[in-house]
């Protein structure tokens, strides 16, 4: 049975709730409560990652001054602002994506929301384009594609068209969804293999599908830089 | 006999429009580009003469473009009764509708420093500035900070609430004009903050945008509206 494949607006869904849930979000939590937070460790703080490849690689799709401002200048500040911001609060010395899903709030954002999201965002990104990039998917992605959007270019048009209408500034995912229906905070009592798919997902400002429990397949950024 | 004179008129829209008013439906009024009342250099050096000019030319005549569009689309779905069409096209029209009330507004916010861009408010709008704010550089600092803190894209104004009569600092996102914000709220000032209004010259340092745009910012247009409304 073709699934159809779901341009899921899910921001219009008012709250997507960090529920105990199916995924690895719940042995995240667990894990958490087994160490105790009084042991001294140093917090490092995050760090800035360099793309993996350098600045002028990917031209000439994108100028090396495209990445040194958003590189070298819109992720830096990310993070150097979210260090600052996070310093000796509870959310110090976590990972990033917990930093995000805690932040996140179940969309009660806290203020290191913006920076935290930011900054998860442009690295994915940074790993989501490379040099040489482009072509086709192969083996189980192509599968998964066909099977849910009909063909690779039934999915590059899709994700096109919703990159496009993607007002204001915001992010554009292809995704994996398992286990979720597509109503906010709602839990498939019954998964079956027919429920998990690709979704291609819009988001608003620094929101990604993480906060959603999907799982990120690659991003494009939509912000106008 | 006129309806043969009709037809044989060779212009679709002619036909158009006689055939509308024939079977009663009217027709949509469509948008235009507003023009400048400046050149786009004449705001230099606050805002360059590139940005004014992409601004004007692209970003705005998209917005009214996609607008006509998407009243197009809504008349045409009201009038087949396509109760989910019509909700389908709210946000387009939101969006670019509110571009092109937005932007509208923001060309007569500015003006060149000769024509009076950046002179102080004076009379009855000065006057209400240094009540509700102590000064005008205490507005100045409160919008440019209201505008710098606003994550992703949107705008900041300076609105009069015209039932409170008082005058309120706030921001929208994305192209979402003021009366979203309240419906008694009339736009005496709005500052665009969306990256394309400021990046080509200012980069990722938009306080230094908000800096410099008060330069050129036309307080007599604001001025005539805060009286109009307060009569």
């Amino acid at each position: 049975m073709m699934t159809a494949a779901v341009t899921a607006p899910f921001w219009s869904l008012s709250s997507c709730s960090l529920l105990p849930c199916q995924g690895r979000m719940q042995w995240k939590r667990n894990e958490k409560k087994r160490f105790s937070r009084k042991v001294a460790f140093i917090t490092a703080g995050f760090e800035l990652k360099p793309p993996p490849y350098p600045l002028d690689a990917l031209e000439p799709h994108m100028s090396q001054e495209t990445l040194d401002y958003h590189w070298g200048k819109h992720h830096k500040t990310y993070v150097e602002n979210l260090n600052k911001q996070i310093v000796g609060t509870d959310l110090d010395g976590l990972s990033l994506e917990e930093v995000v899903l805690l932040s996140y709030n179940r969309g009660n954002m806290l203020p290191a929301f913006n920076n935290v999201a930011q900054a998860w965002n442009h690295e994915f990104f940074s790993e989501s384009i490379q040099p040489g990039g482009g072509g086709k998917p192969s083996g189980y992605l192509l599968r998964l594609i066909e099977r849910d959007f009909g063909s690779f270019n039934d999915l590059l048009e899709r994700f096109k068209a919703a990159a496009a209408s993607n007002f204001g500034s915001g992010w554009t995912w292809l995704a994996y969804k398992a286990n979720r229906l597509d109503v906010a905070n709602a839990i498939n009592p019954l998964p079956k293999e027919e429920d998990k798919t690709l979704v291609i997902v819009k988001t608003p400002n620094a929101v990604n599908p993480l906060v959603c429990d999907y799982s990120p397949l690659l991003t494009i950024d939509t912000w106008e830089v | 006999m006129a309806i043969r004179s009709l037809a044989g008129r060779r212009t679709l829209t002619g036909l158009k429009e006689t055939s509308s008013r024939l079977l009663g439906f009217r027709s949509i009024q469509t948008f235009t580009l507003p023009d400048l009342p400046y050149d786009y250099s004449a705001l230099e050096p606050a805002i360059s003469g590139e940005i004014m000019q992409i601004h004007h030319q692209k970003h705005h005549q998209a917005y009214v473009t996609n607008y006509n569009n998407a009243l197009e689309q809504l008349d045409q779905a009201v009038n087949k009764g396509d109760a989910s069409g019509v909700v389908k096209l709210q946000s387009a029209i939101k969006f670019n509708g509110g571009g092109h009330v937005n932007h509208s507004i923001f060309w007569k916010n500015l003006a060149p420093v000769k024509e009076g861009g950046g002179e102080p408010p004076k009379g009855a709008l000065g006057y209400a500035i240094d009540t509700h704010f102590g000064s005008l550089e205490g507005l100045v600092k409160k919008m440019s900070a209201e505008g710098a803190a606003l994550q992703g894209s949107g705008w900041v104004w300076l609105g009069l609430d015209k039932e409170l009569k008082k005058l309120v600092v706030d921001t929208t996102a994305n192209q979402d004009p003021l009366v979203t914000k309240g419906g008694s709220l009339v736009p005496l000032v709005g500052i665009d903050v969306w990256e394309h209004a400021y990046y080509l010259q200012y980069k990722n340092v938009r306080p230094e945008y908000l800096k410099n745009v008060w330069k050129v910012i036309n307080w007599k247009y604001a001025s005539e509206v805060y009286e109009k409304e307060c009569k």
